[in-house]
């Protein structure tokens, strides 16, 4: 077997893993491994045709393609060693890797560090529950995404997608687009699941109709899909008999969320948040092992693509110092505490003593919000779900935390 | 005339009834602040997109190419704009940004190439 020695490997190619792979370098880490499970860098990019990318980080409105391009470019000029078509099979606790891939067969590699930048996969029918007959039409919106953006082939005629994230809401414009029926996206929420905008200029735009507070309770169809089961939702989530109805489709797509891609962090020993599905980490973004660091949407799902090009810039640059033995750790951990209102937030303690750039999304939508970290508050108009939140705390505002070992973070309605 | 215009400048996506007389805004209701009604003006005047989409290639390798106007369109056109693009299949080599369809539909605006295509 081939064995690779290098300063850091990183897992998975998309922004995350290529953000990461660069600011390494600019770092000073010359020994560099992108291990890439696809055919070319750029990750899910590729797929997402629409534009809205890089507005923060570009100050410019691109699409998917031509945010990842700004990236491979600077990839093949700064020389990044770049293994295509590598399948990962093994991570171990101590930071070696086994992967396979057409030109090295298996092979192994022992790197000083490791980003981890897996990103997220679909929810599938399996995770929503839809009992029903097992036919062919059902897919996840993104796997339609890449059917009809890059293969060139259109999964149906007649669709109804299930969810409103933004993919589904994405996948309806572009398939009405492309001269499908798009008979329904149906909503288990009383609000879309993405991005108001995308509900004005997919939905909207177009006249598909949206159905809030319903849900699919029945799929038809033995060797296709025929048709779908479409009921109300009470307050409670309970599916209301009375208002069912049958809609006739040859598609069905699911839109019903993401999750991180940890298949390789548990096998490593690598502890994980239950809630958010990805690794626990300090501010450095490094996981529970020492020289493996989570960015991107493996470690959370992010709102933005942005959000996770910076991830990985943090997650590089922290591999560098690691690499060189800069990463200083403080004696006495603060753990973070999630407190009211809070889903879900990043890091989970703090270990040194530099600034640290909290990250989280509210349980709900509050107007008016006050956001408490510690001691320190910041106010902002209006906070959603549907958005990741930043927020830098230098460490003179965590003294007080330091002593108690704790920091609560939690959002209130301000009182005026 | 009244119509429902909701804006999307933040996430909070205020619902405002707007009141018209033609393609001129009267008066607006139910925006939190300023940028509301400006949303408003510019729907009613010029409601335009940027469109992207996918036009066919002679590369067997990648059979799509991602384009993109590089202006916004107007909405009422957008369809009309898809049927032109899926007459022009393009052949290599493509460069990032490079026009692709010139002033599709006499629009004033170009589809241009969202990556390369060697
Ligand atoms: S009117 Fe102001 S507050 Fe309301 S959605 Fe628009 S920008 Fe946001």
């Amino acid at each position: 077997m081939i064995t690779h020695d290098v300063d850091l490997a990183i897992i998975g190619a998309g922004p995350a893993g290529m953000a990461a792979a660069i600011s390494a370098k600019e770092k000073g880490l010359e020994n560099i491994l992108l291990l890439e499970r696809a055919e070319y860098p750029g990750g899910l990019l590729h797929q997402c045709i629409h534009n809205g990318f890089g507005l923060h980080y570009f100050k410019e409105d691109l699409t998917g393609p031509e945010y990842a391009e700004r990236f491979t470019t600077q990839l093949n000029e700064m020389d990044l060693r770049l293994s295509l078509n590598t399948l990962v099979t093994h991570l171990n606790p101590d930071r070696s890797i086994v992967a396979i891939n057409p030109e090295w067969g298996e092979f192994e590699v022992l790197p000083k560090s490791v980003v981890l930048a897996m990103g997220c996969r679909e929810k599938s029918r399996f995770a929503v529950g839809i009992p029903g007959s097992r036919p062919a039409g059902i897919f996840t919106a993104g796997l339609a995404q890449k059917l009809v953006n890059v293969d060139g082939y259109m999964p149906g005629e007649e669709f109804v997608i299930l969810g409103s994230g933004d993919i589904g809401m994405i996948m309806a414009r572009r398939l009405h687009l492309e001269g499908a029926n798009v008979k329904a996206v149906v909503e288990i929420m009383p609000r879309v699941g993405g991005l108001v905008r995308n509900e004005v200029q997919c939905l909207h735009d177009f006249d598909i109709p949206l159905l809030l507070e319903h849900t699919i309770t029945e799929i038809f169809g033995n060797h296709r899909v025929e048709g779908v089961r479409i009921a109300g939702v009470d307050k409670d989530g309970k599916v209301m008999k009375e208002t069912e109805k049958d809609v006739p489709c040859d598609c069905l797509l699911l839109s019903v969320g993401l999750i991180p891609e940890n298949e390789l962090s548990i096998e490593a020993g690598i502890e994980l948040d239950e809630r958010i599905g990805g690794p626990i980490v300090d501010e450095y973004l490094q996981t529970n092992i020492d020289g493996i660091f989570a960015a991107g949407n493996v470690l959370q799902v992010w709102d933005l693509v942005d959000n996770v090009t910076l991830d990985g810039v943090k997650a590089g640059t922290n591999a560098a110092r690691f690499a060189a033995g800069e990463l200083k750790k403080q004696p006495n951990e603060i753990e973070v505490i999630p407190g009211e209102n809070i889903r879900t937030i990043t890091p989970h303690k703090i270990v040194g003593s530099e600034d640290v750039e909290f990250a989280l999304r509210v349980q709900n939508p509050i107007q008016n919000a006050e956001l408490r970290i510690g001691e320190k508050t910041k106010k902002f108009r209006v906070l959603s779900p549907t958005e990741v939140v930043t927020v830098t705390i230098k460490p003179s505002e965590m003294e007080a935390c330091r002593e108690s070992g704790k920091i609560e973070v939690s959002c209130h309605e301000r009182k005026e | 005339m009244n119509k429902e215009i909701i804006c999307i400048v933040c996430p909070l996506g205020c619902r405002m009834d707007v009141e018209l007389d033609g393609t001129e805004v009267m008066a607006v209701q139910g925006h939190q602040c300023k940028k509301g009604p400006k949303h408003a003006e510019k729907e009613v005047s010029f409601p335009g997109r940027i469109l992207t989409t996918t036009i066919k290639t002679d590369v067997p390798e990648m059979p799509l190419l991602p384009i993109r106007s590089n202006q916004e369109i107007p909405k009422d056109q957008l369809m009309a704009c898809m049927k032109e693009i899926a007459g022009h299949p393009v052949k290599r080599p493509v460069k990032l940004g490079e026009p692709i369809i010139q002033n599709i539909l006499g629009l004033g605006v170009d589809m241009v190439a969202c990556r390369t295509m060697q």
